[in-house]
């Protein structure tokens, strides 16, 4: 049996498929939980479809409250995982491995419930049809539906992909589980028998994947960016709202990669394979972002602030000290000072504080995208205008919470039926030599030459000398 | 991006040009720059004179009204005084070339009006419509090598003969409030048997409303199936919230208060009173919430003095309309349940509630006829001019009347703004929008003075873009969306080949194990 470092692969096979093979009652309580509160969220958005938008705060002014916001954090949510993980994995770091199965499955799930938040926001959504029928590419709407839907498919391509081999290994070796599982898991390995061709079939497909993916992640959230950017409104028309938002994306994907190694790390017992060191390196990847972040924070405003035209001004007094100060200083405290000091002081540096780091993060980057989309359109647009008021509904907050949950509550079950460690990854890296014993290997190897040579040099001399 | 910028520099050029070279343009007072009416001796020519009826007619080259399709129809009265004023449309203004010119005349009338051309915009018929019958409005055979001469030669204009007026229709109106001398109304927040002398039910809200008044004040109690805030709005008949004089307010559901505001409807929206440069009128007030069920009761002078307030007179019939939200004490939330505009009649001294009380014939709104136009300076992302002539049905130009101008979207009704009627009746906007193909309006007036709400709709082609206007837009553009095809292909093909390898991964095992049966039955 191999045994590098303290794990075996029998061990490592065991420790990633045992979220498999049990369920405790917490398990289901969890579960029960999450679909009690996504029924609440049906029953809002029944209400909503029968009466209309007027069961929300959103009127003619504010138009887009709190489901656009929820659409551009999920979104931004979404490059966790795809992007993160193509990086890793088109950089070959090594210590990607236990963590690109999560990050993908993030993005894929984000994406869907992301895009579910323009649905929502829509008070006839029957009409949606006609913006396949009667789009017009002039439409930033119509970039983002094909960028959104061109990113959702290879995410999936790119999470099956590094599937098929674990979905092999559980057809092959989980066979005291359910029928339907081990239906799914011969139709979804696709006859994989880890063979030689299979295996650079399945690599070209992946590099291939990891190297499209990265483009198409930028180009998404940058598109998402544009459709407030195209506009010649106040406080969203700017050059740099695209790489501000791609920017951001990560930045507050990254948290959610930490949040949910956490919370997995803990219930499924993988602290053998998530360990502070993967932390630290992610902790050390989201204050980079955090410090780009405050940057482009400081270099939008402070154009804005130094030009001074009175629209502009009125949204910023709006937002540093007026009615939206409470929501733009939360996004400064919690979003962008308090991780970079949770993350930066050596103290401070454990699984506990980056991952209250990453919570802060989620936190102030969701009510960054609300004071993007909501004091905009608040703000009067005619002479002698008023503010609106916008003040999200219990439908709406319903809806948003259900989609939390239905996102947690997918991710769960994903785990319960996929390993959320890409189990021939880790195998992988066990079974490659570590740097210590390539020089182990070499030194021995050069012992060898050595006493050869030695030994050559004595039968040398013994034929040159018979004596 | 580059669309955009292209769009705002076209406009700041237009902007400039229009500044170095004002034209007139419909929208302007034409007050001062109407030519001198060559044609007005045609009227001295037919003698008598009385009431004026006005009419504007754009000459282009697509015709009457800047459409062939356009059945150019108009219809007066025998004995009227016509005044049709005939306006070169402006994208034709900047046409100097010799041969845009036209002559309208009228067959049978013998009249016509001077040429009009880029130099003479604007020329009026004035004349009195002493022939009965129908006659041809049409572009003079003397111009017939105009520009879209062909379009304009079947115009009508038809001369009724008088006719002896129809008593106009009478309507009763949906409430009464009776005259009582010695109210019994105590301001307690219930409302007991026979409190007041006259109550009215909404069918649509099911409020009910109890009432009466003394001369000098309104007694008034609404109810609602809430435990939300509650309001009703008098105002003009059929003018729903704009400009009514709102009494809104709720029951405190914790400390059991009654708050009420006097307040004023702005469009969709109600101020406060105070917040308006008035103040609160409302002189006693209480209320009470139990099992669902909202009441509230206040006394309101007839005549408060108050600019934000309308007076009410006994004898007249005024508008009014009830609103509820069945939890919500937010006054900012939206009305959960609406009436339609209802009408209510403040009853006489001594008049009992009539069964089939009929309106009083000096109450009687006359009905008005509005009439909507649309300009286009130039092709789109230009200023759009929306302009109506408003009349009543003796088409006499009303003077001093709101008029609002709406567009109609995929995404509903969007007011873009409002304007008053100059003394010819005309009340126009200009509106800078970014829109091509069809443009749908509507304008409305509201009513008032005596006249009826009237509302007037136009669907207009707008002018195709012209490749001098948006070069070099359209290159980049295309340059542009290929690349961007070009790209989003690429992609989906790349995913194709990753699928295709998936593909020969499972085929890989069909083969195999097609092999492996065929060794097991070779063996």
């Amino acid at each position: 049996m191999t045994r590098i470092g303290k794990n075996t692969l029998a061990e490592a096979n065991d420790a990633l498929t045992y979220p498999l093979v049990t369920s405790g009652r917490r398990y289901y309580g969890f579960v029960g939980l999450l679909l009690a509160v996504v029924s609440i969220g049906v029953y809002a958005y029944a209400t909503q479809l029968t009466e209309g938008l007027v069961v929300t705060g959103l009127r003619s002014q504010v138009m887009w409250g709190i489901y656009v916001t929820n659409f551009v954090f999920f979104i931004g949510i979404s490059h966790a995982g795809t992007l993160i993980s193509a990086i890793l994995r088109v950089t070959n770091t090594e210590w990607r491995r236990p963590i690109t199965r999560m990050a993908e499955a993030i993005t894929v799930l984000a994406l869907i419930f992301g895009g579910s938040f323009i649905i929502f926001d829509l008070g006839r959504p029957d009409r949606i049809q006609n913006m396949l029928l009667y789009g017009r590419l002039d439409s930033p709407l119509i970039w983002d539906l094909i960028s959104i839907t061109t990113y959702l498919t290879g995410s999936i391509l790119y999470l099956y992909l590094p599937l098929i081999p674990d979905i092999a290994d559980l057809r092959d070796n989980l066979t005291d589980t359910s029928r339907f599982k081990r239906w799914l898991y011969t139709k979804l390995s696709m006859g994989w028998r880890g063979t030689a061709t299979q295996k650079a079939r399945l690599e070209k497909g992946i590099k291939i994947m990891a190297v499209i993916i990265i483009p198409i992640a930028v180009s998404v959230h940058t598109v998402v960016s544009w459709v407030f950017s195209m506009t010649l409104r106040p406080g969203w028309h700017s050059t740099i709202f695209g790489p501000y938002f791609v920017v951001g994306a990560i930045f507050s994907g990254i948290a959610s990669i930490i949040i949910a190694m956490v919370v997995f790390r803990k219930i499924y017992r993988l602290e053998a394979y998530l360990t502070l060191q993967h932390f630290k390196y992610l902790g050390y990847m989201m204050l980079t972002l955090n410090i780009a972040y405050i940057y482009f924070t400081i270099s939008e405003f402070f154009t804005s602030y130094y030009g001074g035209k009175p629209a502009e001004m009125m949204l910023l007094n709006s937002l540093f000290t007026g009615i939206y100060a409470p929501e733009f200083w939360t996004f400064i405290t919690a979003g962008l000072i308090i991780p970079a000091f949770l993350i930066g002081i050596p103290q401070t540096r454990t699984i506990f504080g980056i991952t209250l780091a990453a919570i802060f993060v989620n936190i102030g980057m969701w009510y960054k995208r609300f004071v993007i989309v909501v004091p905009a359109l608040a703000r009067p647009s005619m002479p002698g205008g008023e503010w609106a008021t916008y003040t999200p509904t219990w439908v709406e907050v319903s809806i948003t919470a259900a989609s939390v949950a239905g996102f947690i509550l997918l991710f769960t079950l994903f785990t319960k039926v996929f390993p959320i460690i890409s189990m021939w990854e880790v195998r992988e890296g066990l079974e490659k030599p570590t740097r210590s014993e390539n020089h182990k290997v070499e030194t021995d190897a050069r012992e060898v030459g050595v006493r050869s040579h030695a030994a050559d040099q004595r039968s040398t001399k013994s034929v040159e000398d018979p004596s | 991006m580059s669309i955009c910028k292209l769009s705002t520099i076209i406009s700041l050029l237009l902007l400039l040009a229009a500044l170095l070279f004002p034209i007139s343009s419909p929208l302007r007072d034409h007050g001062s720059e109407i030519k001198p009416f060559a044609s007005l001796s045609v009227l001295e020519a037919h003698g008598q004179v009385s009431d004026t009826k006005f009419f504007v007619i754009v000459v282009s080259s697509n015709g009457f009204n800047g459409t062939d399709s356009f059945d150019l129809a108009i219809t007066v009265n025998e004995g009227d005084r016509v005044q049709i004023t005939f306006m070169m449309d402006e994208k034709d203004r900047k046409n100097v070339n010799l041969i845009n010119r036209h002559i309208i005349e009228i067959t049978g009338y013998a009249i016509q009006t001077e040429e009009i051309s880029p130099s003479n915009p604007e020329a009026t018929l004035v004349f009195l419509a002493d022939k009965i019958g129908d006659f041809t409005i049409r572009c003079s055979s003397e111009t017939w090598d105009c520009p879209g001469h062909r379009l304009m030669q079947d115009g009508r204009l038809t001369v009724k003969a008088k006719e002896a007026s129809s008593p106009p229709e009478e309507k009763i109106p949906d409430a009464f409030v009776p005259f009582v001398e010695d109210s019994d109304v105590v301001i307690d927040g219930e409302v007991g048997d026979d409190e007041y002398s006259s109550t009215f039910q909404d069918s649509i809200t099911k409020m009910t409303v109890y009432w009466e008044h003394n001369g000098t004040h309104l007694y008034v109690s609404v109810v609602s199936q809430g435990a939300g805030w509650i309001s009703i709005g008098f105002g003009y008949q059929e003018g729903g919230m704009d400009g009514a004089n709102i009494i809104i307010g709720y029951v405190d559901d914790k400390t059991g208060d009654t708050i009420l505001s006097d307040s004023v409807g702005v469009e969709w929206k109600h101020y406060p009173d105070t917040d308006r440069g008035g103040q609160d009128n409302i002189i006693s007030k209480a209320g009470s919430q139990q099992n669902g069920t909202t009441v509230i009761e206040f006394v309101f002078p007839l005549d408060s003095g108050d600019a934000n307030d309308h007076k009410f007179e006994v004898g007249r019939t005024y508008g009014f309309i009830l609103a509820y939200h069945p939890d919500a004490d937010n006054l900012l939330e939206y009305h959960a349940s609406r009436s339609d505009s209802l009408s209510v009649y403040i009853g006489i001294e001594g008049e009992a509630p009539p069964e089939n009380r009929v309106e009083q014939p000096d109450e009687k709104l006359l009905k008005t006829n509005l009439e909507l136009y649309v300009f286009t300076l130039c092709p789109p992302d230009c200023p759009v001019t929306l302009m109506v002539t408003l009349t009543d049905v003796e088409r006499r130009p009303l003077v001093g009347m709101p008029v609002a101008f709406y567009f109609n979207t995929t995404f509903g009704t969007f007011k873009i703004g409002s304007s008053y009627t100059d003394s010819r009746g005309i009340a126009s906007l200009n509106y800078s929008i970014m829109m091509r193909n069809t443009l749908e309006g509507t304008a409305s007036f509201p009513g008032g003075g005596g006249y009826e709400a009237s509302t007037a709709h136009i669907i207009k082609q707008l002018p195709t873009v012209t490749a001098e206007s948006t070069f070099p837009a359209p290159t980049a553009k295309n340059v542009a969306s290929g690349l961007a095809v070009i790209a989003i292909l690429s992609v989906w093909g790349t995913y194709l080949f990753v699928i295709r390898q998936i593909r020969d991964i499972s085929r890989e095992e069909r083969d195999f194990g097609a092999s492996s049966s065929d060794r097991s039955l070779d063996g």
